[in-house]
């Protein structure tokens, strides 16, 4: 998985079957993709899709709870909320991908929790349907917070995903424009092909080493 | 009046789009008007004037787009954004660019209009079928106020 599209919604929750998916994210240069709502991960075609399980929570309690229920998922991906309950999960709980970053306060990602994520492993992705399909103010906070988590990458190391948000055919969109649309949120070069396989880094973590007695 | 002599003329790009899906029924005016606004939108008035996007041709599932020489890569971050043209939601993919229409005509895939084949239901829905090129199949249903369409290939075709 080279270049992969870190969230999409295939049917039923959308409206394109995953074999379409497999079909169009194949022309358009993709290699994998995470899909929600998938019961496991499988291979169509050249196209690697691995299940995702999404979690919108208020307390870790109830995010500890969610993730019991997505045990069969390959890579859980937590909504983000604000400053308190991302050190909280960043710290206590396992998962993968911190989505949502762009609905939360300018303080809510600071360089403690991009600390915490470059230690954990954890990445933080950057939906680019906030910038594809709204516009004005809401679009212009969507890059100002892409920007500062782009920057905060840069420092301290921890890993992006570029995602689409696809619930349609419409959503999907080319690496060509992943990359384009990653550079206007402020990612640099490398930083885009970095979040493009970040899945698949996600799936084989570097781990420090343990030394056994 | 006498044309311009060729060293005067403005250098222009040409931009050759698929649309998604390939029997979008917007036309060259509501693309014209839907890229525009994306342009100004993510870009800037300042800029999309200085871009003098425009739209050639619409037609066979393949828009081509004309801008300034220099400004091929902000025409197509623009075209990423597109969603919506004339009502309808649609994508656009850049696939080729040449400085001349007769140039980007070589670089079209060749691909096949999508036929209508019937209807099938699913569930409590009926869906019209139209069948593109190759196993891509799509399902439409008109509504009276929106068009609902599914996106499949033969093989769900069977399953469902």
């Amino acid at each position: 998985m080279k270049t992969a599209d870190a969230c999409i919604y295939p049917y039923p929750i959308g409206d394109v079957s995953l074999r379409r998916v497999a079909d169009e994210l194949e022309l358009r240069g993709f290699t994998g993709a995470i899909a929600v709502g998938i019961p496991a991960g499988c291979t169509i075609g050249h196209v690697r899709f691995l299940s995702g399980a999404e979690i919108t929570a208020n307390s870790v309690k109830s995010c500890r709870d969610a993730l019991r229920d997505t045990s069969k998922a390959d890579v859980v991906m937590v909504h983000a909320g604000d400053a308190v309950f991302n050190r909280a999960i960043l710290g206590n709980i396992s998962f993968h991908i911190l989505r949502g970053i762009q609905h939360t306060d300018k303080r809510a990602f600071d360089h403690v929790s991009a600390r915490m994520a470059t230690d954990r492993g954890v990445a933080v992705d950057i939906d680019l349907s906030c910038i594809i399909s709204s516009s004005g103010l809401r679009r212009q906070r969507s890059l100002e917070r892409y920007r500062e988590i782009s920057r905060l990458s840069r420092k301290y190391g921890f890993m992006l995903t570029l995602s689409s948000g696809a619930r349609s055919l419409t959503g999907l969109r080319s690496v060509r424009a992943f990359t384009l649309l990653g550079e206007v949120a402020g990612l640099d070069e490398s930083q885009v092909s970095d979040a493009l396989s970040a899945p698949a880094a996600l799936m084989s973590p570097h781990k420090s080493v343990e030394v056994l007695e | 009046m006498k044309p311009l002599p060729p060293t005067q003329r403005p250098n222009w790009r040409y931009i050759a789009a698929e649309m998604v899906p390939q029997w979008c029924p917007a036309s060259a005016r509501d693309m014209h008007y839907a890229i525009l606004a994306c342009e100004a939108s993510l870009l800037g008035d300042s800029m999309s004037a200085f871009m003098r996007t425009s739209v050639v041709s619409c037609d066979g599932g393949v828009i081509i787009v004309r801008c300034i020489r220099g400004t091929e890569r902000d025409v197509e971050t623009a075209l990423a954004t597109v969603t919506e043209a004339g009502g309808v939601r649609v994508a656009l993919h850049p696939f080729a660019t040449s400085g001349t229409i007769h140039g980007i005509r070589k670089k079209f895939r060749p691909c096949s209009l999508p036929s209508d084949e019937g209807n099938c239901k699913i569930g409590e829905n009926t869906y019209r079928i139209l069948r593109i090129s190759g196993q891509k199949v799509d399902l439409v249903q008109q509504g009276i106020k929106q068009t609902t369409a599914l996106y499949v290939n033969t093989d769900d075709l069977e399953d469902f």
